[in-house]
């Protein structure tokens, strides 16, 4: 772990799930410091930047919304997969899609955990103990 | 019958006779009159035959008389040439030779004077005469010999002579009168021959002229009575062939003709019945075809029309009269020749299968009309010896459907703005509700208590409403994936036990709670996609076990063939479902109780319509408040095997 960089990228544009990721992570005691993408473009120049420059950071765990502006989550996570020094970072899918589809294709693009956004915030806290096992 | 001929009363009863008959007794009339003339000519010539045998009896003893009278003379002259030797022994033995060969040479001859009859006193005289001396004969030759034994000789000589002169003179009066005999004879006998040609010329003649009377007669009265039923008949045949079937010949009677008749009338029966047949039939196949809404066309191999139906003018604008003569090719468009080459190319014509075309042709006020149709090649078939169309405008339809699949694309296009709006909608509305019960469940943990009472019971109201609505979201979505999604192919068999038990697990902190027993057997399995199946049998159970009764809660699940469908039962013993709401019970979001009673949405029972409807089945209920509910569907029983599912 390159110290000073954050543990997690988080590629969401929502902020109130931003807020709800970042108080899972903490309630499991993990580093809140978590690197923002608000839509699927930043995110792919992140990782290609990433690719470009040894120095750049590279986080332990990717949290990927699906329902992204500009850029299909999908397609950030296809990129992900052929990122020289990404490809290997665990990826946990978290969205509010239930569909059986999506489900399969994250699957099958190398994701690593499916996390459905629930309701309720007691549910919502068990992010946090999700992305401590894929660490 | 006003055809009916009589005939007259006389020749009835002759021509109820045979023909045969009639003419053989004609023939039987005319023969034995030829017999009696000739029996009457023979019997004249008999007469003259007895005539001819008196001259042939009169000859006969003349030649008797002279071969005796020849005899005597020649014995006569021997016995002068044996006086003249003077040997009295010689003469003696010379005498009684030759009196033994003139008896035996005449013999004969005197024994046919012996026998004859004579004619009259004087001819029987001559013969008496002739043969006393043929007797004494013998005596007077002994005489002779005697005179010879004396030397007499000249006494010897004068004798002879003596006897030769009076056998001359009798024969000589024999021959005269044999000659005046004979001339009568012959005189009677030409008469009697004239007479006889005479009677003979008469008779014939009268048999000539009664047998031509009678033939003539005969000949007339056959004939009529043959003839008559003949024009009868052939009038009949006349009738006939210038198409009056209901002629018919009125000829009673047994003979041949009136068999015939009754051949011919029976003939002219059945023509008239096929006639009638054949125009009935014709009259039904054209009222077939001029009362058809398609046209009809026969056309030669060139296409030149040989016969239209009246419906050409609906469909063409021209009368029937206008378009025969014509070549379909002037109707047709010139983008278009092809296919009126097809419908009359050698291939087409030279098979026997109908060809089928679609072709715009011209009407008669400009507009053109599409006509679809089927051309038969019926050229060989020597009653219609032509190509058939059958055509029918299809202008007016085909405008009908193009708009019909307009709206039909418009329909679909609609739907799937619809449904894409709606599941974006959905989704969208999904995540600020979930950012609101998210916050308010922050705000709970965080500041619960520190507020007032009623804020904290503001926040819960808060959480619980978003909640509520966050599964009406979470339903919709649902229901608008069963409809939205489309299979194009028929789903594989999955074995309904199988679903069941998936929903059952995934109502089973429910079924827990409840003790509800769920019980089936002997389920088969449905072509419906598991995900649905399974909605299905969850959304019902789920509904059994939520509107429960007292009792404790019981599904009962069965299912039994139908006409190709299974129709499945899940029956309950809950609170039932009044009669006026068994319909309104499957409409999105209808619900029949408050919240505080039963929680839910209105969409389940939607949900299970849209999943049985999408499969061709149906759903309905029965039920009666308080004696709980039957939930019916059928669904397809299907074909395919489930084996790829297992």
């Amino acid at each position: 772990m390159s110290q000073g960089w954050p543990t997690v990228f988080l590629v969401e544009d929502n902020p109130a799930d931003v807020f709800f990721v970042r108080t899972a992570l903490e309630s499991e005691g993990l580093d809140s410091d978590v690197l923002v993408a608000q839509d699927g473009e930043k995110a792919i120049a992140f990782v290609e930047a990433a690719d470009t420059d040894p120095e750049a950071p590279c986080p332990k765990v990717i949290l990927l919304d699906l329902n992204l502006p500009c850029m299909n989550g999908m397609e950030v996570l296809r990129r992900v997969k052929k990122s020289v020094r990404f490809a290997d970072v665990p990826v946990i899918i978290v969205t509010s899609s239930d569909a059986a589809t999506d489900r399969a294709e994250a699957a099958s693009l190398g994701a690593n955990a499916y996390f459905l956004k629930p309701q309720n915030l007691d549910e919502y806290m068990k992010l946090g103990s999700v992305v401590k096992e894929v660490l | 019958m006003d055809a009916f001929k009589r005939c007259s009363p006389g020749l009835t009863d002759l021509e109820n006779l045979g023909i045969g008959f009639r003419l053989q007794v004609a023939f039987a009339c005319v023969l034995v009159l030829m017999l009696v003339g000739n029996a009457i000519f023979l019997w004249n010539l008999h007469h003259v035959g007895d005539r001819v045998a008196v001259i042939s009896t009169t000859e006969q003893r003349l030649a008797a008389v002279l071969r005796v009278n020849n005899g005597l003379l020649m014995l006569t002259n021997r016995l002068h040439r044996a006086a003249e030797g003077r040997d009295p022994r010689h003469f003696g033995e010379e005498a009684r030779k030759l009196l033994v060969a003139f008896q035996n040479e005449t013999l004969e001859a005197t024994g046919k004077l012996r026998e004859m009859t004579p004619a009259n006193g004087r001819e029987k005289f001559i013969v008496e005469s002739l043969s006393d001396v043929v007797e004494n004969l013998p005596e007077r030759v002994a005489t002779l010999a005697d005179l010879a034994g004396t030397g007499d000789w000249a006494a010897l000589n004068a004798r002879l002579s003596n006897q030769v002169d009076h056998t001359d003179d009798v024969a000589e009066a024999l021959m005269r009168e044999a000659d005046i005999e004979l001339s009568q004879v012959r005189k009677r006998v030409f008469e009697d021959i004239s007479r006889a040609e005479d009677q003979a010329a008469e008779t014939l003649a009268a048999t000539a002229i009664l047998s031509f009377l009678i033939a003539v007669v005969l000949g007339l009265v056959v004939t009529r009575s043959i003839t008559r039923p003949l024009s009868m008949l052939g009038a009949g045949a006349q009738a006939l062939a210038h198409g009056d079937f209901k002629y018919r010949v009125a000829m009673a009677g047994t003979n041949e003709l009136a068999a015939l008749a009754a051949v011919f009338n029976q003939t002219a029966g059945k023509l008239y019945d096929l006639y009638e047949r054949l125009r009935t039939s014709e009259a039904r196949f054209r009222s077939l075809i001029e009362n058809a809404s398609d046209l009809i066309l026969l056309t030669n191999e060139t296409g030149i029309l040989l016969y239209a139906s009246p419906s050409s003018y609906r469909v063409m604008g021209y009368s029937p009269d206008l378009l025969v003569g014509r070549s379909i090719r002037e109707f047709a468009l010139p983008e278009e020749e092809s296919i009126v080459d097809r419908i009359f190319s050698d291939s087409n014509l030279g098979s026997n299968n109908n060809y089928g075309f679609e072709l715009h042709v011209r009407h008669s006020d400009g507009s053109l009309r599409l006509l679809d149709g089927v051309a038969a090649n019926l050229l060989n078939n020597p009653a219609v010896a032509g190509i058939l169309i059958n055509a029918r405008d299809m202008s007016e339809r085909r405008k009908a459907e193009r708009a019909l699949e307009n709206t039909n694309e418009a329909l679909r296009r609609a739907n799937a703005d619809l449904s894409v709006f709606a599941y974006c909608a959905s989704h969208d509305l999904q995540e600020p509700l979930r950012n609101v019960s998210l916050y308010c469940q922050m705000l709970q943990r965080q500041y619960s208590g520190r507020l007032d009472a009623q804020a904290d019971e503001f926040i819960g109201h808060v959480i619980e409403g978003s909640a509520r609505m966050s599964n009406l979201v979470k339903d919709l979505l649902t229901y608008l994936d069963v409809s939205g999604s489309r299979t194009h192919s028929i789903p594989a068999l999955i074995p309904v036990e199988f679903a069941i038990t998936q929903a059952l697990s995934n109502l089973g902190a429910d079924l827990r709670s409840t003790e509800a027993t769920v019980v089936y057997e002997d389920l088969p399995a449905v072509p419906v996609e598991p995900v649905h199946l399974q909605q299905l049998f969850q959304n019902l159970i789920g509904n059994a076990i939520k509107y429960r009764g007292v009792e404790r809660p019981r599904v009962q699940i069965s299912a039994k063939a139908a006409n190709g469908y299974w129709c499945f039962s899940v029956k309950d013993n809950g609170i039932g479902i009044g009669a006026e709401y068994t319909n309104s019970v499957f409409r999105l979001f209808k619900r029949l109780h408050g919240r505080g009673e039963y929680p839910g949405t209105g969409v389940g029972l939607a949900i299970c319509q849209k999943i049985v409807e999408r499969h061709g089945g149906r759903i309905w209920v029965e039920s009666q408040p308080g004696a709980g509910s039957d939930f019916r569907f059928t669904l397809p029983q299907g074909q395919q095997t489930m084996s790829t599912m297992i």
